[in-house]
């Protein structure tokens, strides 16, 4: 009886085993995932000739515009509206393992696709994206094109994927259909979204909801799960500024919402959190339209026609028109933003329901779908403030809104001139209201997002005018600007003089004309001003376009700029060309290598980390192949990423750690000493011990590189030097520890407005000539040498006498110094560029500090003296108390703050890194200083200065202070011809 | 003194305790639950050895099962209320079923969590002593998984599971009993029906010094889509026909990743 029992239930599973299932959810071989959305159709005139499905062979094939990614290998599916390009398998971007997600998605032949990444998962583990690994083109021309993709999670092999993307002839945008299988013994939590990857300064997501539109909670990865909510679609616009802009929405083609969540960051939309036990499933068919505006409600447009066709939700078709006096151009969203929301004028703004956003065409006109039968509050957004607010109760289709009159700017003209030739120059022109009334009057942001800027001259992410500043090209701009009193100062770098008018602006046409001068001597021959972290648009964090941003080079009168974008190699070259630049500024092809999906374990952590951010240089260009020929970067560590990096040097190679404690961003470290949670205090082991230390200095397997085996580490990162306590903290520890890494100075810019191009810079002492003749080879060997100062202004000379009598210069070759060796030091700057002292460092301890130095009197003059301080200093004065080699190094600029550690460290134990200021200003760094609640920081930044103190101009530009500083002087005093490491404790 | 004591109390005990009526627990001991531990690590507890002999009863109880691993940032937690009887159709036959009446899950995948609840599974089976000796009693036993489960969504899952069990009772205070089976489950839907099949083996023994309680050891090897072997222990106490049951068992060995499963059970034996 047992027997039969088994044989007619073993008969009865097998049986069951051979029904036919839905589409691929059987799991077979030979099963095509189902055409996605079947309710959703778009009609058009014949076009099915306009098909088009190809594997991508030349970069020519790529949709174009600021985030086009499609290379060799990848897919292309086009009709007559939209193309979509999929990451081909085997090729890894961003947080795609192993390809099958969207890289680009652009309004045909528009050259403007806004997308980074658009990738499935059902978690925020790494394990929970999918990993694909067959694929199949699907051509059923002339109805419809696909791609269909197959495989498993990246972390649980026994849970199947299977996506298909496809276009139909007139669809807008592409249909997508991802199926899940739980073929594991474990019940899951599965989120099946499409992450959209916006990284900041991109394309921000648009929600309807209460209070939402372009706002969303904040969170961090710990208390994610609290801010998913459901919306009926999710819609995003990139904000370059420019006209390579699209705007593109998903939509549920079986539900009336999705959820997710959103941010600058990351948004998530898709199916509700759901457990799926072993054998469970799910199917997620989604709409991505995509449309060739530049506010988001071109895709909303297409989204709402979808969800009338899904849900049998009817939209209504509004217009209206925006009105200025004198206006440039309405069709930019500086100028008119219009946010249609649903309520009332009595609904709270944060309980109206935005539903679209749009920025209207050049003659005003503006135009868009919303639910209908719904009452709606109309607001008008110019220069980033709400300007207008009208009501309309019950709208209908083909309402019109009517006209929405704007307020009146000024229209001002920038001149700026040199003044030896008069000349016109290209230089940065920076807006600052005069005092915080005349601040509050023109603060605005993007709807919320973004930075906020006063005043708001245009999206602080994208094109000139960006933030309260604007480019000057060859001498001349002209910018609308919100009435106010400003001071306007105009900049063309650190080796000019500043020049600075003070004015009301009123309606209508006003000039200002500014005239620079060279301060001759200033800049010591036989060196490069060299920017060596920059990114541009080519980033997935930047919007800002090519022209804009070598301008911003040349506005800054750099004569280097390394282009080191995320994760993709670019080339500035052409942009440097079309701007007849090409013979006094040099772009240098790099990439700076961006940890997406954390994978590393160090002691005392149960959390993967990635190992943060290097930039490399110089490297080769080549849009045919994945990020345009820069290295997969993820999932290995430093030494072996270096090794990959290796064969795609051009030249002699650079490899810059960068901001190496700066702080996680959602999960993802972007500097490897942080990550290790390093503790300085101890001394970096000889191999590998185990021990977070030891995991910075190994070589991993197959590598020739030790994971400490760049040859430059950022010191100054950012205009306002943040965390230069820090990033100070670490290189003195490797110097101490006997590495002789490069300390460098970077702007770190992904914009006109985060950080200013070329400040901080470095300054290269170095045969090397900028422009045609430049030769990067040695160039980067002067790197490499350490012939560099770090530097925001000021410029410090300073040589040591050896021990045949000669000065050397600061280096990284050491040498034995003479027995009464002096240490010379001129300190030289702009007179906006104040140097209030400067400091002695030997082996990681300030030594001596000359304090007070005298002031230039008038900050925008244009003569007088640039020499703030001359001295000659005993070597053996420095070096009282300290036995064996040192190493010197030399600051100036404004006097820093006290600060000390008091943890911060694993399990919040001291680690040597400074992490709180002497906040209370008695003298001692202790609790006293810990803000409440925490225990430790803030590490707080010097005050800014207010008007008439030292600096305050300067900190108008850079919201920093005056600060440079020399490489190393490498004191073999044993001399033994060695550098010996004076240790942790720095030989005392 | 206290060896007295002991000795005393364990005499008294003995005399407690209720002649055998082959390997099943006597009259005068109605309501204690017997047969190895009512708990496992299996779909709708399947690879759960059954006792051999027949009775009628009904009851209720809640079960509960988890696993938390921390290093994978995965946690899965679930509970059942447990509607349960069995009819002793003949003493050697009994019709027995369990349904879940409600299902709840709390599953976590790092920070994001969820939860469901939802009717449960339905089995329903027969035992059929085959042999019966002075002291031992032997039976096969099979049920049937039904389709009532909505944990997961668009399938419905079948089952069915066969074994033999025994309950061999040497004196009046120790019985060991041991089981060994064979199950498939299957799932019906809109995706592939993934039959799974296992097998199990079970011994253990119950330790009942009085009538009224009873302590339980099994140990219990399963293989299958996931192998374990797992250490169980229950508690087993009567007043009267009343009878409650509570036990837990976690693997110690293979691919199961729970960290615990326990049950409490209370019945009323007619």
């Amino acid at each position: 009886m047992a027997v039969k029992f088994v044989v007619v239930a073993s008969l009865v599973a097998v049986a069951l085993s051979g029904c036919r299932s839905e589409s691929c959810l059987s799991g077979e071989a030979s099963c095509t995932v189902a055409s996605p959305c079947p309710k959703v159709a778009f009609e058009c005139s014949d076009q099915g000739d306009q098909l088009a499905i190809e594997t991508i062979a030349s970069p020519s094939q790529r949709p174009g515009g600021w985030n086009a990614l499609g290379a060799r290998g990848d897919i292309r599916l086009a009709n007559a509206f939209a193309e979509v390009v999929i990451a081909g398998l085997g090729t890894q971007n961003y947080l795609d393992p192993n390809g099958g997600s969207i890289l680009d998605l652009a309004p045909r032949g528009q050259a403007k696709d806004a997308v980074n990444n658009i990738f499935q998962v059902v978690g925020i583990l790494p394990g929970d994206a999918i990993r694909y690994e067959a694929s199949r083109l699907i051509d059923e021309r002339p109805t419809a094109v696909a791609l269909e993709l197959r495989g498993r999670l990246d972390g649980r092999r026994d849970v199947v994927a299977f996506t298909r993307y496809e276009l139909r002839a007139c669809d807008r945008g592409v249909r997508v259909r991802t199926e899940l299988v739980n073929g594991s013994a474990d019940t899951e939590l599965w989120s099946l979204v499409d992450g959209y990857y916006w990284s900041g300064r991109e394309a921000l997501p648009f929600t309807p909801g209460a209070g939402f539109g372009f706002t969303h909670p904040s969170f961090n990865l710990l208390t994610i799960n609290g801010v998913f909510r459901t919306f009926p679609y999710l819609a995003a616009a990139a904000h370059s500024g420019d006209t390579k802009v699209s705007s593109f929405a998903t939509a549920s083609c079986t539900a009336g919402t999705l959820e997710g969540f959103n941010s600058d960051q990351v948004s998530a939309a898709g199916l509700p959190r759901t457990r799926v036990p072993p054998r469970g499933f799910q199917v997620f068919e989604r709409f991505i339209a995509v449309a060739d505006t530049k506010g988001v409600s071109g895709a909303i447009d297409v989204a709402l026609d979808v969800r009338r066709q899904v849900t049998g939700e009817a939209f209504a078709t509004i217009s209206g028109r925006v009105e200025r006096a004198g206006a440039r151009a309405t069709d930019s969203e500086r100028e008119a933003s219009v946010i249609i929301s649903e309520g009332n004028e009595s609904t709270p703004e944060n309980q109206r329901v935005p539903w679209t956003q749009i920025v209207p065409g050049a003659d005003g006109r503006f135009s868009a779908r919303v639910p209908a039968g719904k009452s709606y509050v109309v607001e008008v957004h110019s220069f980033g403030r709400k300007v207008i607010e009208k009501a309309f109760a019950g709208v209908s289709d083909g309402q019109d809104l009517g006209a929405f009159v704007l307020p009146s700017t000024g229209t001002v003209s920038f001149r700026v001139v040199d003044e030896a030739t008069m000349q016109g120059l290209d230089a940065e022109i920076f807006v600052v209201p005069v005092d915080a009334a005349e601040r509050e009057k023109v603060i605005g942001t993007l709807h919320g997002r973004f930075t906020s800027c006063a005043p708001w001259l245009g999206t602080p992410s994208g094109a000139s005018p960006a933030c309260n500043r604007v480019l000057v090209r060859n001498g001349d701009a002209t910018a609308e600007v919100p009435l106010g009193r400003y001071h306007v100062y105009a900049f063309h770098g650190p080796f000019w003089s500043l020049a600075r008018e003070t004015t009301t602006i009123m309606p209508g046409a006003s000039t200002l004309t500014f005239r620079l001068s060279r301060l001759v001597g200033l800049k010591p021959a036989g060196t490069l001003s060299a920017d060596f972290h920059l990114h541009g648009a080519a980033s997935f964090d930047s919007s800002i376009p090519d022209f804009d941003r070598v301008l911003s080079f040349s506005a800054s009168d750099l004569d280097v700029a390394v282009g080191t974008d995320h994760d993709v190699v670019y080339d500035y070259t052409p942009t440097v060309r079309s701007l007849g630049l090409e013979n006094r500024l040099t772009t240098v092809i790099g990439l700076e290598t961006t940890g997406h999906i954390p994978f590393l374990f160090i002691p005392n952590s149960s959390f993967p980390l990635v190992i943060g951010h290097y930039n490399v240089w110089p490297l080769k260009y080549d849009p045919s192949l994945p990020r345009n020929g820069g290295p997969y970067d993820e999932l290995v560590e430093p030494g072996l990423l270096f090794e990959r990096t290796k064969p795609l040097f051009t030249g002699t190679p650079l490899i810059e750690l960068n901001h190496p404690w700066a702080l996680a961003e959602f999960g993802r470290d972007l500097g490897f000493p942080r990550a290790l949670a390093m503790d300085l205090r101890k001394d970096l082991p000889a191999a590998d011990d185990g021990s977070n230390l030891g995991i910075y200095v190994r070589t991993p397997a197959g590598a020739t590189f030790a994971n400490d085996g760049h040859h430059a580490q950022e010191v100054m990162n950012g205009s306002d030097n943040g965390l230069f306590l820090q990033y100070r903290a670490f290189w003195w520890y490797v110097l101490n520890q006997g590495r002789r890494k490069v300390g460098t100075a970077n702007s770190d810019s992904h914009s006109l407005t985060d950080n200013t191009a070329g400040l901080p810079f470095n300054l290269v002492t170095t045969s090397a000539v900028a422009g045609a003749g430049f030769d990067v080879n040695v160039f980067n060997q002067a790197v490499q040498d350490g012939r560099v100062i770090g530097t925001n202004g000021p410029v410090i000379e300073a040589t040591v006498s050896d021990s045949t009598g000669a000065r050397r210069s600061y280096g990284t070759s050491p040498f034995a110094p003479a027995e009464n060796a002096t240490v010379r030091v001129k300190v030289s700057s702009a007179p906006w560029i104040p140097v209030q002292e400067v400091r002695f460092v030997v082996n990681g301890q300030v030594v001596k500090t000359v304090k007070d130095l005298p002031l230039p009197a008038d900050p925008f003059a244009t003569t007088g003296s640039l020499v703030r301080a001359e001295l000659e200093v005993p070597l053996a004065e420095l070096l009282a108390g300290v036995t064996g080699d040192a190493w010197l190094v030399i600051e100036a600029g404004r006097p820093l703050l006290l600060a000390g550690d008091l943890g911060g460290g694993q399990g919040g134990a001291p680690d040597g890194m400074p992490d709180t200021t002497d906040n209370d200003g008695d003298g001692v760094v202790d609790a006293k200083d810990v803000a409440a609640g925490a225990r430790i920081g803030p590490l707080a930044d010097p005050p800014l200065p207010k008007e008439g103190e030292p600096a305050f101009d300067f900190a108008n530009l850079t919201n920093g202070y005056p600060l440079a500083f020399t490489n190393p002087f490498f004191l073999d005093r044993t001399g033994d011809g060695q550098f010996s490491a004076p240790g942790a404790k720095g030989g005392r | 003194m206290r060896a007295l004591l002991l000795a005393s109390t364990l005499a008294a005990s003995l005399s407690f305790a209720q002649t055998s009526r082959g390997g099943c627990v006597a009259d005068d001991a109605a309501g204690l639950p017997e047969g190895p531990v009512a708990v496992g690590l299996g779909l709708a507890d399947f690879g759960t050895g059954r006792r051999a002999c027949a009775r009628t009863e009904v009851g209720l109880g809640v079960r509960g099962a988890g696993i938390i691993d921390t290093p994978n940032f995965y946690g899965n937690v679930g509970a059942q209320g447990v509607l349960f009887g069995s009819f002793a159709l003949r003493p050697t036959t009994e019709l027995f079923a369990s349904l879940e009446a409600v299902s709840f899950g709390f599953t976590q995948n790092a920070t994001l969590t969820t939860t469901q609840l939802t009717f449960g599974h339905l089995t329903a089976g027969a035992t059929q002593v085959v042999y019966g000796l002075e002291r031992l009693t032997g039976a096969i036993t099979g049920r049937l998984l039904l389709p009532t489960s909505f944990e997961v969504p668009g399938m419905r899952l079948v089952g069915a599971e066969v074994g033999h069990t025994f309950s061999f009772r040497p004196n009046g205070w120790l019985e060991v009993h041991g089981a060994v089976g064979a199950e498939v489950t299957a799932a019906v839907g809109a995706a592939r029906s993934d039959p799974r099949f296992g097998g199990f083996l079970l011994g253990g023994a119950s330790l009942q010094p009085v009538s009224w309680f009873a302590f339980v050891l099994d140990v219990t090897g399963r293989v299958g889509r996931v192998s374990s072997l797992a250490p169980a222990a229950g508690l087993r106490f009567r007043i009267a026909s009343f009878g409650i049951d509570v036990g837990g068992t976690l693997p110690v060995v293979g691919n199961d990743r729970h960290d615990f499963a326990a049950t409490a059970r209370f019945s009323w034996r007619f």
